[in-house]
C-alpha cells in the first residue's frame, strides 16, 4: 500500500475515532457526580441562581438534545465555554497550549542532546563502569517523582544560589517594560523574532528548571532506547565482519550502530509527547507554568464539561497523529516495515 | 579518512554545545535582571482561578480583590470606626420607615471612559445588576424601584424595610459603571480585561493564562494624587505557597494575602518582612446531617461530637493561634454577634456520656460517619484528622473525603442515603449583616427546592421564624434585630446542627517598604490599592 | 520441569554478573521485608492509623524521630515504613489486574489474527487513545477518591499496553514451525494459546511488567497530587509527599522522605526490570548456555 494511501487511510480513521471518543466523553462527564453549575454561577450560589444557569447553559434539556448540541458545535470547531473561567474553550486552549508545547519541546531538545551521548557510552563501554552509571542515571531519571525533583532544583537555584527563577514563564516587570508581541505563542520564538533580547533571556531563564525537570524523563528513555538498539546491531555478523576487515571502531559505532537507534528513540520521543500533555501537569503545579497539563486537571476537577470535551479531543488528535508519523516515518526508514 | 572526520564531528559537536551552554551562563551570571521600577507596585495571591467575573453585575469571588480599586459604590464600610462611610454619595437621608432612601451623589466624579457619574449612572447599574440576577445581586432584593430626582439625587424605594447604605457598602455588586458604553460593549467586552468604573485605577492589561493584571493609574480620579501612589499596579496569581514565599524575600513582591503558618514563622524572622494580623468575617463550619438516615440526626449524638472537638488545640495547632473559637454562627465585630453565647468546650467525658445516654455507649452500633471536605484545603484536612483521632477514643469511626469542590456540593444536594455526615466549609458575608449566614446554611428548604449550603438540612419554623423576622426588622430597630438574632443562635447551638469552629484571623504578609496597608475585614482580600505607597526606610 | 529448572539457574547467573540488577532485585526484597514487618517494627505504628498531637508537629529529625514528625505530630519514619504496604499493594495489584486483563486477551488476538484480531486492537487502540490519567481521574471522581478506586482506575488505563505487546509476540510466534507442528498434531486453539504462545511470549510482558510496578506507583503519586487516591490520615507516600510539599522549603523532611521511598522503590523495580530484560534476551542466553 503506498504510502499516501495509507496515511489517508488513517487520517479517515480519525473521523470514527473521534466520534467514539467524544461520546465516550460526553456520557462519562455526566456520569460523575458533580455540580459543575457551583463553578458558573460562584461560590455562594443561591438555589435560584443555579437554577437559572442550568436553563442558560442548556443543561436542563434532555440528554440526546445536549448531546446533538455538543457534536454538532464539536464538527463546527465550537468547543463551547468553560464553567470556570467563563471563556470559550478553543481561546483557552489557543493560550494554554503553546505554554505546554514549549516545555514539552525543549524537554525533548534537551532529552536527546544529553541522551544519545550517553546512550552511546553505554553501548561502547558495555558493563564498565561508564555503562553502569550512564545506566544508573538513566533509570534513576525515570524513576524520580517529578515533584520531588522539580522542588529540589527550585530550592538549589532559586533559594540558595540564587540565580534562576522559581516559577512561572516571565517575571512581571519584563511584562510591563518589554513585552512580548504575541505571534505563535511561544515565549521564546516571539522574543527572539521580535529582537526582544530581554525577554528572550528571562524567558529561558524560566524555561530551564521545568524543562530539565521534564527532560528527565526523556533522557532516560533515549539513553535506554540508544543503548538496547546499539547493542542489538553490535552483536550481529555483519559488525564482526566490518571489524574483521579492519573498519575503525568509531565508524562501526557511529555510522552502523547509532542509525539503528536513532529511529526507535525518536518514535519512543514522540510517542511520549502525546502522553506527557497531561503529563506535565505535575510540573506544571510546581513551577506555576500555565499550560495544558494544569487546565486540564482543572477542568476535570470543576467538572467543567466543556473543557474536558476539548482537552480530551486535542490529546486524542495529537495521539493518533503522533502514531501516525511514528509509523509512515518507520515505514520509510525501514524497508522491513511494511504499512498497512 | 573517514576515522579522523567522525572524530572531529563529532568533538566539534560537543565542544560547540559546551561553549554554548558556557556563554548563556556567563551571561544571565553578568546580566542579572533589573529591579522593578519603584512606581510599579506588585501585588501577589496565593492561589488560581482568583479572577472569574469580571462583569461587575456579576462579581461575587475573589476578583473583587482586583475591582474593588477599580470600580466604587455609594458607600463604604470603614473598618477602624466600624461603621459605614459616604464614598460616592457625600450624604443621605432615610425616611422613618427605612423604606425610601435618598443619596445625594459627588459631582466631580468621572468614569475612566470619561463620562460623566450621576444618578442615571446609579439606577442603570442597580437596575441591570438586579436584572441579571448574577452573582450577588440578591442584596438588592429589598430594592423596589429606584428614582433618578435630578443628575445628583437618587432615592431607592424599597419594598421592606432594610440598611441600604449597609447594603451599598458591599464589596461584591454594588459598583456603578458607564451606561452608554455598557451597553455599546456588553458582558463579553468585561470578560476580555476591561473595566468602566470610577476607581483610582484602570485594568489596562488582563493576561488569563499568567493570572496576571495590570492596572493604570486613572488621572482624573475624584479623590485626587499626592504623587506618592503606584502609577502601575501588577496583581499576579501565584498557585505555589513556596513560591510566593521565596518571591516575598526577594522583594519581587509586596504582599502575599496568605501564606501557611509555618512559612509565616520563618517570615517574622525576616525584618524586611511585616506580618499583618487582622480580624476577619470568615469562619469554619462542621454542617452536621440532622436528618435520617444519618446517626446524627439524634440530638445527643451531635452533642457528643460538639463535647469531641478540641477547639483549643484546631485553635493553636491549625491556626497558630490565628483564630478564636467560634460562638455561634455570626463572627464578632457584626451584627448578631454575643460573647454570650454558649459554647462547647472539649471534654470526652461528657461526650461519652452523650453518646451512652444516646444508646451508643463506647459508638456500639453506631456506623461510620463521614465527612467531606474540599480537596486541597490544609485546615480542613487537618481539623479532620485531629476530630477522627478524638472520636477514636470515644469509639466512634469517622471516614474522611476529601472531594473538589464540586463533588462535594453535588454529594450534600444528592438522596439522602447518600449524603455526608459532616460538611467542612467556610462562609463570609457579602456585606456586613449576619443573615446570610443564618439563612443560607441554616433555613428550611421548600419541598421540591435545590439544597445549596443547606447541608445541615435543618428544619426548624421556630428559628425560620426568628431570623426572617430580623432581617425585616434589622432597617428600623438594630436592638430587637440583635435579640433576634441571638435567640436563633441559641436554638442553633442547642440544637447542635453544626460544630462551630473558629472564626479566622487573616494572616498576611508584606515588605516593610509597603505602607499605607489597612485590612478591612468587609472586603476580603483586596487591597484597597489607593492608600498604599513604597516609601524606603 | 528440568528445563525451567535449568533456565532459572542460568538466570541467577546472569543476574550475579550485572551489579544494578542486583541492587534492584535486593532493594526490592528489603522493601518487601520491610513492608511486611512494617506494624511489628515501626516505633511509632499508631501514627499510621489515625492518632493525632498537633502538639508535637515538625519536629526535625532527632533520635526519637528518625525522620521527624509532620504537621499532626505524628512520627513520619513510622508512616513512611507502614505507607509501603500500601504503595507496594498499589503497584502489585494493578499489573497484576492489568496483566491478568491484557495478556490472554493480546495473546488470543494476536494469535488468532483476521477480524477477532483486528477487532481486539481497534478496541485497545481506543483504550491507548485516552491518556492513562485522565482515564484514571475519570474513573476515581466516577467511584469516589478511595485506594481501591485508584487502583481499579489505573489498572482500567494501563492494560492495553500488554495487550499490545503480547498481541504482537503472538503474531510473530504464530508463524513459528513449532505452531504449525502443535496444530498438526491437533492440539487446539485455546490449548496452543495458553500452554504455548503466552509462556513464549513471558519475557518481554515480564519485563514491561516489573518495570510498570514503579511507573504504576507514579502514577498513584500523580494522582494523590490531584486529591485523588487515599486519604488522609493514611500513609501514603504519595499523600504524604503531597501534604508535605506546600511547606517544603520550611519543614523539609515531611515531603522528602516520603518523596525518597517513592524514588527508591520505583528506581529498584526500574533496575530490576531492565535487568530482566538484558537477562531474559535470548541471544545473551544462548552464549552463555
Amino acid at each position: 500500500m503506498g504510502v499516501r494511501q495509507y496515511i489517508i487511510k488513517r487520517l479517515l480513521l480519525i473521523i470514527p475515532l473521534f466520534f467514539v471518543v467524544s461520546t465516550i466523553t460526553f456520557v462519562v462527564v455526566r456520569i460523575i457526580p458533580a455540580n459543575p453549575l457551583i463553578v458558573w454561577v460562584g461560590p455562594k450560589a443561591t438555589a435560584e441562581q443555579i437554577a437559572r444557569a442550568r436553563v442558560e447553559l442548556g443543561l436542563d434539556k434532555p440528554l440526546y438534545e445536549q448531546y446533538l448540541r455538543y457534536m454538532s458545535g464539536i464538527f463546527r470547531g465550537d468547543l463551547g465555554v468553560s464553567f470556570s473561567s467563563h471563556n470559550p474553550v478553543s481561546s483557552d486552549l489557543a493560550v494554554f497550549i503553546p505554554a505546554s508545547l514549549e516545555l514539552i519541546t525543549l524537554a525533548m531538545i534537551i532529552g536527546v542532546v544529553i541522551g544519545f551521548p550517553l546512550g552511546v557510552i553505554s553501548a561502547k563501554k558495555k558493563d564498565k563502569i561508564e555503562d553502569h552509571s550512564s545506566r544508573l542515571m538513566a533509570i534513576a531519571g525515570v524513576s524520580l517523582p517529578t515533584f520531588f525533583i522539580g522542588m529540589l532544583l527550585q530550592l538549589l537555584f532559586f533559594k540558595y544560589i540564587g540565580i534562576l527563577p522559581a516559577a512561572g514563564r516571565l517575571s512581571s516587570y519584563i511584562q510591563v517594560s518589554y513585552p512580548i508581541t504575541r505571534i505563535t505563542g511561544f515565549y521564546l520564538i516571539d522574543s527572539l523574532i521580535t529582537g526582544n533580547l530581554r525577554a528572550l533571556q528571562d524567558a529561558l531563564a524560566h524555561a530551564i528548571l521545568p524543562a530539565f525537570t521534564l527532560a528527565l524523563y526523556p533522557i532516560g528513555l533515549v539513553v535506554r532506547m540508544t543503548r538496547t538498539c546499539m547493542l542489538e546491531v553490535l552483536n550481529e555478523d555483519y559488525i564482526k565482519a566490518a571489524r574483521a576487515n579492519g573498519v575503525p571502531e568509531r565508524t562501526v559505532l557511529y555510522t552502523y550502530a547509532l542509525k539503528n537507534a536513532v529511529v526507535p528513540s525518536l518514535t519512543t520521543l514522540v510517542l511520549s509527547f502525546g502522553y506527557s500533555l497531561t503529563g506535565t501537569f505535575l510540573v506544571e503545579s510546581i513551577f506555576s507554568w500555565p499550560g495544558l497539563g494544569w487546565y486540564t486537571s482543572k477542568a476535570i476537577l470543576n467538572m467543567d464539561y466543556s473543557a474536558i470535551a476539548g482537552v480530551t479531543l486535542l490529546i486524542t488528535l495529537f495521539y493518533v497523529i503522533a502514531n501516525i508519523v511514528v509509523d509512515v516515518v518507520q515505514a520509510y526508514l525501514d524497508p522491513r516495515v511494511v504499512l498497512g | 579518512m573517514k576515522a579522523s572526520k567522525a572524530i572531529t564531528k563529532v568533538q566539534a559537536a560537543i565542544i560547540a554545545v559546551v561553549i554554548i551552554a558556557a556563554g548563556v551562563i556567563g551571561w544571565f551570571a553578568l546580566n542579572p535582571p533589573a529591579p522593578p521600577a519603584p512606581k510599579v507596585g506588585t501585588f501577589a495571591f496565593v492561589g488560581s482561578d482568583v479572577w472569574v467575573y469580571w462583569d461587575p453585575s456579576e462579581t461575587f469571588s475573589n476578583e473583587i480583590s482586583v475591582l474593588n480599586s477599580v470600580y466604587e459604590g455609594l458607600t463604604r464600610w470603614d473598618s477602624v470606626s466600624k461603621t459605614v462611610k459616604p464614598f460616592l454619595a457625600s450624604s443621605w437621608d432615610v425616611s422613618e420607615d427605612a423604606l425610601h432612601w435618598t443619596f445625594y451623589l459627588r459631582n466631580n466624579v468621572t468614569f475612566h471612559c470619561g463620562d460623566k457619574f450621576n444618578a442615571t449612572a446609579v439606577k442603570y447599574s442597580v437596575d441591570r445588576t438586579i436584572n441579571m440576577g448574577k452573582g450577588a445581586s440578591y442584596i438588592w432584593s429589598c430594592v423596589d424601584n429606584i428614582e433618578v430626582i435630578d443628575d445628583y439625587t437618587v432615592r431607592f424605594n424599597l419594598n421592606m424595610p432594610a440598611p441600604l447604605d449597609l447594603i451599598a457598602c458591599a464589596g461584591y455588586c454594588s459598583h456603578f459603571f458607564c451606561p452608554t458604553h455598557t451597553e455599546q460593549y456588553g458582558t463579553d467586552w468585561f470578560y476580555q480585561g476591561h473595566d468602566l468604573g470610577t476607581g483610582p485605577y484602570y485594568v489596562s492589561k488582563y493576561d488569563k493564562s499568567q493570572e496576571l493584571v495590570e492596572l493604570k493609574k486613572f488621572d482624573a480620579y475624584w479623590r485626587g494624587w499626592t504623587g506618592k501612589e503606584f502609577d502601575t499596579v501588577l496583581m499576579y496569581c501565584i498557585p505555589e505557597a513556596a513560591t510566593a514565599k521565596m518571591k516575598l524575600d526577594k522583594g519581587e513582591i509586596l504582599i502575599i494575602d496568605h501564606l501557611p503558618f509555618e512559612m509565616i514563622a520563618d517570615l517574622k524572622n525576616n525584618p524586611q518582612i511585616v506580618v499583618e494580623v487582622n480580624p476577619s468575617w470568615q469562619n469554619m463550619f462542621g454542617l452536621l446531617n440532622t436528618q435520617p438516615p444519618s446517626p446524627l440526626s439524634n440530638k445527643l449524638v451531635r452533642q457528643a461530637l460538639s463535647y469531641a472537638v478540641p477547639y483549643d488545640i484546631c485553635v493553636s495547632e491549625i491556626r497558630h493561634g490565628y483564630a478564636t473559637q467560634s460562638y455561634g454562627v455570626v463572627p464578632s465585630g457584626l451584627l448578631g454577634h454575643s460573647d454570650n453565647l454558649p459554647q462547647y468546650k472539649y471534654d470526652l467525658t461528657k461526650a461519652s456520656q452523650l453518646l451512652a445516654d444516646a444508646g451508643h455507649p463506647n459508638g456500639e452500633g453506631l456506623r461510620s460517619l463521614v465527612l467531606t471536605y474540599n480537596a486541597g484545603d490544609e485546615d480542613e484536612r487537618r481539623f479532620a484528622e485531629i476530630l477522627k483521632a478524638e472520636l477514636a477514643k470515644i469509639g466512634v469511626t469517622l471516614d474522611i473525603q476529601a472531594l473538589a469542590w464540586t463533588a462535594q456540593m453535588a454529594k450534600a444536594a444528592g438522596p439522602p442515603e447518600e449524603r455526608q455526615d459532616i460538611f467542612l466549609f467556610y462562609w463570609w458575608p457579602d456585606y456586613p449583616d449576619p443573615y446570610s449566614w443564618l439563612r443560607s446554611m441554616f433555613h428550611s428548604v421548600p419541598e421540591g427546592q435545590e439544597i445549596v449550603f443547606e447541608c445541615a438540612y435543618y428544619n426548624n419554623s421556630q428559628y425560620d421564624a426568628l431570623i426572617d423576622e430580623a432581617y425585616r426588622v434589622t432597617g428600623l430597630d438594630k436592638t430587637k434585630a440583635q435579640q433576634l438574632y441571638e435567640q436563633a443562635q441559641r436554638i442553633l447551638i442547642d440544637d447542635a446542627a453544626a460544630v462551630f469552629i473558629y472564626d479566622w484571623t487573616y494572616v498576611r504578609a508584606r515588605r516593610a517598604e509597603l505602607k499605607g496597608y489597612v485590612d478591612n475585614p468587609a472586603y476580603p482580600n483586596a487591597y484597597m490599592l489607593y492608600d498604599m505607597y513604597v516609601e524606603k526606610t | 520441569m528440568g528445563m525451567w529448572a535449568k533456565e532459572f539457574q542460568l538466570s541467577l547467573q546472569l543476574i550475579r554478573k550485572s551489579p544494578l540488577t542486583l541492587i534492584g532485585l535486593v532493594v526490592a526484597l528489603i522493601l518487601v521485608v520491610a513492608a511486611v514487618l512494617a506494624p511489628y517494627v515501626a516505633p511509632y505504628p499508631q501514627d499510621a492509623y489515625g492518632a493525632a498531637s498537633p502538639e508535637n508537629k515538625f519536629k526535625p529529625p532527632s533520635s526519637e524521630h528518625w525522620f521527624g514528625t509532620d504537621d499532626l505530630g505524628r512520627d513520619v519514619f513510622s508512616r513512611v515504613l507502614i505507607g509501603s504496604r500500601i504503595s507496594l499493594r498499589i503497584a502489585v495489584l494493578v499489573v497484576a489486574i492489568a496483566l491478568l486483563l491484557g495478556f490472554p486477551l493480546g495473546a488470543v488476538g494476536g494469535f488468532l489474527g483476521g477480524k477477532t484480531g483486528e477487532f481486539i486492537m481497534r478496541v485497545t487502540d481506543i483504550f491507548l487513545s485516552f491518556p492513562s490519567i485522565l482515564l484514571a481521574l475519570v474513573v476515581c471522581l466516577l467511584l469516589g477518591p478511595s485506594v481501591d478506586n485508584v487502583m481499579i482506575a489505573i489498572a482500567i488505563s494501563w492494560w492495553p499496553w500488554y495487550t499490545r505487546i503480547a498481541y504482537s509476540q503472538a503474531v510473530s510466534i504464530r508463524e513459528r514451525p513449532f505452531i504449525e507442528a502443535a496444530k498438526a498434531v491437533g492440539i487446539g486453539k485455546t490449548k496452543t494459546v495458553f500452554r504455548h504462545v503466552m509462556p513464549n511470549s513471558l519475557a518481554p510482558i515480564l519485563v514491561q511488567a516489573t518495570m510498570d510496578l514503579g511507573s504504576v506507583l507514579l502514577e498513584a503519586t500523580a494522582l494523590s497530587f490531584l486529591g485523588l487516591g487515599a486519604q488522609p490520615p493514611q500513609p501514603e507516600w504519595g499523600l504524604m509527599a503531597y501534604i508535605g510539599h506546600g511547606y517544603l522549603f520550611v519543614d523539609w523532611w515531611c515531603s522528602t522522605f516520603p518523596g525518597l521511598a517513592i524514588f527508591i522503590t520505583v528506581l529498584a523495580f526500574n533496575l530490576l526490570g531492565d535487568g530482566l530484560r538484558d537477562i531474559l534476551d535470548p541471544r545473551t542466553r544462548r552464549l552463555l548456555r
